[in-house]
């Protein structure tokens, strides 16, 4: 028997190690989690025309992202309904039929079975193939350009399920034109938990000063202490009702690609400039800050460093990490080329400053093969109790420097593996910033 | 102009003395050595990979491509600064590398005093007790002579085999 609650302590802030080992506590998160949950599949602009396909994970699902006849998206398993291999090996591309290499049957984009090698000779017609289509996935959204499937039909609509931050994410991908992903995603596999990535991305500024400092010293000629990553000065970080989190860095956004694209500080002011006519005051100031950010279960992006990342698990000791560089649409094209150079040298598979988390995430994992340490606990109580409501930020709010979204991460992490159901889901986070907030109080 | 014709044996010689005493240099962490020594101050330092499409896609090489590395002087230097820190905690212990480079193919160049040279390699990695990794790849690499008669790398153009990085990082030199 599985006790959530005992994995996962939401009032205190703590976590066991056995959520990043144990293979009956993975399987239970592909069901509750991967098969529940929102998960990011790709982006539009990855799939543009008519015929355009995109291959990725939910969970260790694989399924085809493919574009419409009518501009629609649909996603499928990406396995024959026949005798279940696995229908495209490409992992992008553009077709009018995915044709199994097995017998030949073959699949519109639309996922209907169009045609049967032998049809009349073998299967003498008595065979339907209207129910032989492809298995779809039960909902796909897009918001802002960005491709969500849910495997549960009973999921909230995404922009509900994105919440509070839906409101941070129009800042920069709502800005006129929108946002390109720029080209195919680097991938790596690397011998961490899932969730190990999408915790660091959602507002660790504490390992900034510390893990990161060789990379800050040949980068800007000098290593700030770990302090200048606290404080109300520093910035402030954001938890939502379904884990979302990110922290907003009052620094100026573009700092890691000044090498490469000086222009972007200059760009990025401008731009909140406009923005702020369109979303506020507060909105335009936060557009041109630097943030990190996780949407749950398993997706992350870098504002700023133009950095957008898919975390899939591959077993509970493995992620996959997809490597997106994205930029603006209207951005010239030699920026984007830059962009797309300069955001890899940080967080692609060289990346300076990636190299060091994927050394902390795999050693955060690998000692939880000791059954006794795997009976240990993990702290994460920075800040706790000291979050807050803010009448100009959506969301609940605690120090730059504080746990406050990885504490909402595994809050949310617990909502879902201990829920039977998107309605317990709903009924069990719908006083979630009360029972936070209220804490301060006691 | 010199049709790219192969170089002689002497030259091929020296060529693939230079890819050796390159790859123990970097074995050896001789980051700064090989900057100062080895590249042309024009370097560009390349390592892309391409996604898996099937063979009849037509999309650019701009949508395919993913410049794990592009790097230029200033950027490798920064990147040879980092490890001049001694603050890579990830890099202490320190990992034990080996480069085996073959294939060698060597011709001249565009220019007089330039070299093609195409290699394959293999590099192994180990660390922390019970890591050990290996990347396979080739390259194509521009060797120039420079004005005191030594050979230095001007282009160099990484293949890795693997599309999916199993490696940790791809934080070294190839």
């Amino acid at each position: 028997m599985i006790d959530i609650n005992e994995l996962v302590d939401v009032k205190n802030g703590t976590q066991s190690r056995r959520i990043f080992w144990e293979r009956d506590i993975y399987e239970m998160e592909l069901e509750r989690i991967f098969a529940r949950a929102w998960i990011f599949l790709t982006h539009e602009s990855q799939i543009p025309e008519y015929g355009d396909f995109f291959v990725t994970r939910m969970g260790e699902d694989e399924v085809i992202v493919s574009r419409q006849k009518d501009g629609s998206i649909k996603a499928f398993l990406n396995v024959c309904t026949h005798r279940g291999m696995k229908l495209t090996m490409a992992e992008a591309g553009n077709a009018r039929a995915f044709s199994c290499a097995y017998h030949g049957w073959a699949f519109g984009v639309d996922g209907e079975l169009k045609s049967i090698p032998c049809e009349k000779e073998a299967y003498l017609s008595a065979i339907d193939k209207s129910e032989l289509g492809l298995s779809p996935v039960a909902r796909v959204e897009s918001y802002k350009g960005f491709i969500f499937g849910s495997m549960d039909a009973a999921a909230p609509p995404l922009a509900d399920f994105l919440g509070d931050a839906a409101w941070y994410m129009d800042l920069w991908a709502g800005i006129p034109g929108g946002i390109e992903f720029l080209g195919a995603p680097s991938r790596s596999i690397i011998r961490a938990n899932w969730k190990s990535p999408p915790e660091n991305f959602i507002g660790d500024s504490y390992h900034v000063g510390w893990v990161h400092s060789s990379a800050l010293m040949a980068m800007t000629g000098a290593a700030p202490p770990q302090t200048a990553f606290a404080g109300e000065e520093a910035g402030f970080c954001v938890t939502t009702r379904y884990g979302h989190g990110m922290g907003i860095n009052w620094g100026p956004g573009p700092i890691l690609m000044a090498p490469n694209c000086p222009e972007l500080f200059e760009w990025t002011e401008r731009r909140g400039a406009e923005m702020a006519a369109i979303v506020g005051e507060m909105g335009g100031k936060l557009h041109s800050r630097h943030w990190d950010a996780s949407l749950f279960p398993n997706c992350s992006y870098l504002l700023g460093t133009y950095v957008f990342k898919a975390w899939h698990p591959v077993g509970p000791d493995q992620v996959e990490i997809l490597t997106w560089a994205f930029a603006e649409k209207e951005m010239p094209a030699d920026l984007k080329r830059r962009i797309k150079i300069a955001a890899l040298r940080t967080f692609g598979p060289a990346g300076i400053l990636e190299g060091d988390d994927v050394d902390a995430f795999e050693y955060i994992a690998i000692p939880n093969k000791g059954h006794v340490t795997r009976q240990t606990r993990m702290n994460c109580q920075m800040g706790l109790g000291t979050e807050f409501e803010d009448p100009n930020l959506p969301g609940v709010i605690g120090g730059f420097m504080s746990e406050t979204p990885q504490r909402g991460f595994y809050r949310t992490w617990a909502d879902f593996m201990s829920s039977e159901s998107w309605a317990e889901i709903e009924a069990k986070t719908s006083t979630w910033k009360e029972d936070l907030v209220g804490k301060k109080s006691v | 102009m010199n049709n790219h014709k192969p170089v002689s044996l002497e030259l091929h010689h020296e060529i693939e003395q230079f890819l050796y005493r390159e790859a123990r240099t970097l074995d050896s962490e001789g980051l700064r050595e090989w900057l100062d020594t080895m590249l042309d101050p024009a370097i560009r330092y390349r390592l892309v990979i391409r996604d898996e499409r099937l063979r009849k896609d037509k999309s650019p090489d701009s949508d395919r491509e993913i410049p794990v590395f592009d790097d230029d002087l200033p950027i490798l230097d920064l990147r040879v600064r980092q490890f001049e820190t001694g603050m890579q905690t990830m890099l202490d212990p320190a990992q034990r590398m080996f480069r085996v480079i073959s294939n060698v193919e060597a011709s001249h160049g565009d220019e007089d005093n330039e070299y093609m040279v195409h290699s394959y390699g293999t590099v192994s990695r180990y660390r922390r007790l019970y890591e050990s990794e290996r990347s396979v790849y080739r390259r194509k690499d521009v060797l120039r002579r420079d004005a005191e008669g030594r050979l230095r790398l001007l282009d160099r153009q990484i293949e890795l085999g693997e599309r999916v990085v199993r490696n940790k990082n791809l934080l070294f030199f190839l």
